[in-house]
């Protein structure tokens, strides 16, 4: 976000310099790699960034290594066609495919929990499941969903950034946050931001999933599908 | 007459009466004991009578159901009496050939043209069971319109069809009256469905401000949480007689939501549309 906040000064400021100019001066290529994460929010004036940046450097003669939040990847590839220039890494994939297996077998594990009592063999799993089921379960947990959908489609946020993207005309409280903390599904970082704990990521999915109806799994599933080399 | 008593008066005959009718009995306690089961393995494992989970796996289970109701209607009429008639040859005393077809055939005219109402209408529920489990029609879960009422279906039994409508209301629709009704579901086993919001502009907008609205429209709903990404988005714009109507299609993830959907939709349009000044009709 700095390198674009910088850039747009710098292309502002000075008529001779473009913004492309001013992005390209600053990436230090072939060993930049441009951190995407916090480039964009999920609300109707939240892409200015990212797509600055990326409609600049999509033309670019040598590939420009960047980084994003897989979920983010899996949502503008759906959303704004952004797997036609920017293509994932084979190495990449075949991590993101590995724990995909993992995060499905729990998935498919709560599935079965949830649907006829199975014994869950995890009790941290179980117990992250039963809190936040809790809260999210009741029919009037509507932001307290919303909430758990932005936090893993755009990655970690801060309590006014969720604010923001949810358009709710108050903040979610302390309280609230710290409910969903406490269930151990959500972590609070530095700078006052709330992520997912990756540890209850399956627990996040399969609530996403089935109170929203957002299948975040099957959407990574089909990057690491069309995306695999040739060769295996 | 005395004839025909003395036929169906035949231990053996009685045995396929009753041991038809025990396996009824048992087989729909048994079922009735799997789902207790069920809801108790669920309350041990600290988990509510709500069930979060209502999409695509319950199809299966009713395709066993159904095929095992069929089953066990059905083998017993027309098994037990070549089961039966063997056994028979055991004992001299006893000639069952004729008592047992006889019962057999009164088991089939009986089926076929069932002599209550309970009767037809749990054969024909369990046939349209049946048929729907394997046609895909609609399944639990879905929303669908039957008979002109609209609602999320909770249960495809073998006497009635309930839905939950939107304004939390069950209707009890007869199973066996729905043969000869269209069946219409919102999203067939899925869990997202087609949404369309249709938007109403001044005459008056001029170019600029309509593509302005068109694009905040497109944003608006990506940036909700309803939508289903992996889905097309589609918006129309036609001319009505007192306006310029743009018809908004996109899939909500999961149905259930729709209506938050289109509210979401709105609101954040709206809000737009005040900040810009748009001409709304």
């Amino acid at each position: 976000m700095q390198l674009h906040y910088r850039a747009d000064c710098a292309a502002s400021h000075d008529k001779n310099t473009s913004y492309r100019k001013a992005l390209l001066d600053q990436i230090d290529y072939p060993d930049r790699v441009i951190n995407l994460d916090n480039t964009f929010r999920r609300r109707p004036t939240g892409y200015g960034p990212i797509q600055k940046i990326v409609s600049n450097l999509a033309d670019h003669e040598s590939p420009i290594r960047c980084q994003i939040n897989v979920f983010a990847y899996a949502f503008l590839k759906n959303a704004k066609n952004y797997d036609m220039f920017m293509t994932a890494d084979p190495k990449n994939l075949e991590q993101i495919g590995g724990q995909l297996k993992a995060w499905q077998d729990a998935v498919n594990t709560l599935t079965e929990f949830e649907r006829l009592g199975s014994p869950l063999d995890d009790s941290w799993l179980k117990d992250t499941y039963l809190n936040l089921r809790a809260i999210v379960g009741r029919a009037s947990a509507r932001d307290e969903r919303r909430t758990l959908v932005v936090l893993l489609v755009t990655g970690p946020a801060t309590r006014e950034e969720i604010k923001e993207d949810l358009r709710l005309n108050y903040s979610l409280s302390q309280r609230v946050m710290t409910a969903l903390v406490k269930t151990n599904a959500l972590e609070s970082r530095t700078n006052e931001r709330y992520a997912i704990n990756l540890k209850a990521m399956p627990v996040v999915m399969f609530l996403v999933r089935e109170l929203m109806g957002l299948d975040m799994l099957g959407m990574l599933g089909d990057i690491v599908k069309v995306r695999k080399p040739a060769h295996g | 007459m005395d004839d025909l008593f003395e036929l169906l008066l035949d231990p053996f005959v009685i045995a396929y009466v009753v041991l038809t009718a025990l396996i009824q009995i048992v087989f729909f306690h048994y079922s009735a004991q799997k789902k207790a089961q069920i809801n108790e393995q669920r309350k041990k494992a600290g988990l509510d009578d709500q069930n979060l989970v209502k999409q695509t796996q319950q199809l299966q289970e009713l395709q066993q159901e159904a095929k095992a109701q069929a089953y066990i209607l059905l083998m017993p009429i027309i098994y037990l009496p070549l089961i039966l008639w063997p056994i028979s040859l055991l004992w001299d005393d006893y000639k069952p050939e004729k008592g047992l077809l006889l019962t057999f055939l009164f088991f089939v005219l009986y089926l076929l043209w069932s002599a209550t109402d309970v009767a037809k209408a749990a054969l024909g529920g369990i046939a349209f069971r049946t048929v729907t489990a394997f046609s895909r029609s609609f399944q639990v879960g879905d929303r669908v319109t039957l008979k002109g009422h609209n609602g999320k279906a909770l249960e495809i039994g073998i006497f009635y069809v309930k839905l939950q409508t939107s304004d939390d209301e069950q209707v009890c629709i007869p199973t066996v009256s729905l043969w000869s009704e269209n069946l219409v579901s919102a999203n067939t086993g899925e869990r997202a469905s087609l949404c369309v919001i249709p938007f109403y502009f001044s005459p008056q907008i001029d170019p600029q401000q309509l593509q302005m609205a068109e694009d905040a429209i497109w944003g608006c709903m990506q940036a909700s949480t309803y939508l289903d990404p992996g889905k097309p988005i589609q918006i129309y714009l036609s001319q009505e007689r007192d306006c310029i109507k743009l018809t908004a299609k996109s899939y909500v993830a999961s149905t259930y939501n729709e209506s938050l959907y289109r509210s979401d939709v709105t609101h954040a349009f709206l809000q737009f549309a005040r900040t810009e000044s748009i001409p709304l009709a």
